[in-house]
């Protein structure tokens, strides 16, 4: 026979355990990184939906401000409302990234990059032509040239810096004519951009959120742990405790000693009497007539009560009372459909110290 | 508490054969059959006991282990591709 490790959790899940444990707490480790990290991507996003809110607020005011780029007094408030819808429209840009695979988040991501790029790249442009060299600005786009230019062909005669100017002059009234969707999609563009960000920033924010709480999964774990090895070493105890009570001849034993018990106690009180017996007879030192005899005579009844308790505290009365009482409960027992308590039904059947045989001709 | 642990009754009971001994009068036959039967009830309940017990521990420790070795949060989560939808549908 061999017996079987009794633990009730396999070694494969004890490693498994182990594991997770040790990736909780590293985890817990991060905490301060985390939170560190909501802080940064909640600012970040804040400052991404305060520029599209300035830009909307922006878009809304030239939409509605008169010739003078004032606002009448009843759509001052209404601006603000409408440029609200920042914060509508960057939820929506988060719903839509949750939703998404890793796959589409992905390309999500790289689709800004590409605006951010279109974005950087018109911003560069802009601020080229803003300081073009004077003499490229020359050319014929407003610069001094020009107006020479025109003074030259209002006088009748026309120059080659004038004809290059009314070419450019063409080619600039044809691209007015698109710089309503110019514009539109240039703000369309940094809109995009810049919600795309926010979004993503507030999804970030709400990963590390989700970190941050996981990391209360350490304190549980590890009070988890200590409950595990506790109830394992109160299982282990009780199972080894079981399998003595199982037993019959440790019923006995222990039926045995409580008995013992019991007239031990009887002895203690016994060895009171004799004492107490005993001081009484001393202290009579005076005895009146007569009462020599009765002493006598009560001592002798004294003393014969005491034999026969000496006589009962005998072993092998004892022995034969408990044999007899035992019969007796095994006789019961066997009247009451078998014992009471059948031996080895008391150990957990499932996966736990079985004994299991062993090939003796492998041995 | 273990077996014989119960004070009450066994203070009475030692009570009782103590003051046995006090009027020096035999411990009878009756009180230690009163001893044995007490005591083989109070034994068949701690086994009673005991085992079930045993048993609330049995399940205690399963559903812990069970539940400390399963994976953490997003380990085992299926990689999605587009979207959630797009991701299950391959799945099937």
């Amino acid at each position: 026979m061999k017996f079987v490790s009794s633990s009730l959790v396999g070694d494969d899940q004890r490693h498994k355990i182990s594991e997770n444990f040790i990736a909780s707490q590293r985890d817990a480790r991060f905490r301060p990184f985390y939170f560190g990290a909501i802080l940064f991507t909640v600012l970040v996003a804040g400052g991404a939906l305060f520029v599209d809110y300035m830009i909307v607020t922006e878009f809304w005011t030239r939409a509605l401000a008169n010739e003078f780029l004032e606002l009448p007094g009843s759509l001052a408030s209404s601006v603000a409302f409408k440029s609200l819808q920042v914060l509508f429209a960057t939820l929506a840009a988060h719903i839509f990234i949750e939703h998404m695979g890793v796959f589409g988040r992905a390309v999500f991501v790289r689709v800004l990059f590409l605006l951010a790029l279109t974005m950087l790249g018109g911003v560069g442009l802009l601020l080229a032509l803003m300081s073009l060299p004077a003499g490229l600005a020359d050319a014929g786009l407003g610069g001094n040239g020009a107006s020479l230019g025109t003074a030259l062909s209002s006088l009748g005669i026309e120059t080659e810096a004038a004809r290059e100017a009314a070419v450019a002059q063409t080619g600039l009234d044809e691209a007015r004519a698109y710089q309503p969707v110019l514009w539109m999609a240039s703000l369309g563009v940094i809109f995009l951009v810049v919600t795309g960000v926010a979004a993503l920033f507030l999804h970030y924010a709400l990963i590390n959120l989700k970190k941050l709480f996981e990391t209360r999964d350490f304190a549980e774990r590890k009070a988890d742990m200590s409950r595990l090895a506790a109830l394992e070493a109160e299982y282990a105890r009780n199972r080894e405790m079981l399998i003595d009570m199982e037993r019959m001849d440790h019923r006995r034993n222990m039926l045995w000693t409580r008995l013992m018990d019991s007239c031990r106690a009887y002895e203690r009180g016994l060895e009171g009497t004799r004492t107490s017996y005993l001081t009484g007879r001393k202290v009579r030192a005076l005895p009146a007539p007569g009462r020599k005899r009765q002493e006598r005579a009560a001592a002798e009844e004294r003393s014969g009560q005491l034999k026969a308790c000496a006589d009962s505290q005998q072993i092998a009365r004892y022995e034969a009372l408990f044999e007899d009482w035992w019969s007796r409960r095994q006789r019961m027992s066997v009247n009451d459909g078998g014992p009471r308590e059948a031996v080895g039904e008391v150990l957990p059947p499932v996966n736990t110290g079985r004994r299991v045989p062993t090939n003796k001709a492998a041995e | 508490m273990s077996w014989g642990q119960d004070s009450q009754k066994r203070d009475e009971e030692l009570r009782a054969a103590a003051e046995y001994g006090r009027r020096a009068e035999p411990l009878p036959d009756i009180h230690i059959h009163s001893v044995l039967t007490q005591a083989d009830a109070e034994y068949g309940e701690e086994l009673r006991d005991r085992r079930a017990r045993q048993e609330h521990l049995e399940r205690e420790i399963v559903g812990l282990g069970r539940r400390l070795s399963a994976p953490m949060s997003d380990e085992e989560k299926p990689r999605r591709r587009w979207f959630r939808r797009a991701a299950k549908t391959g799945e099937a």
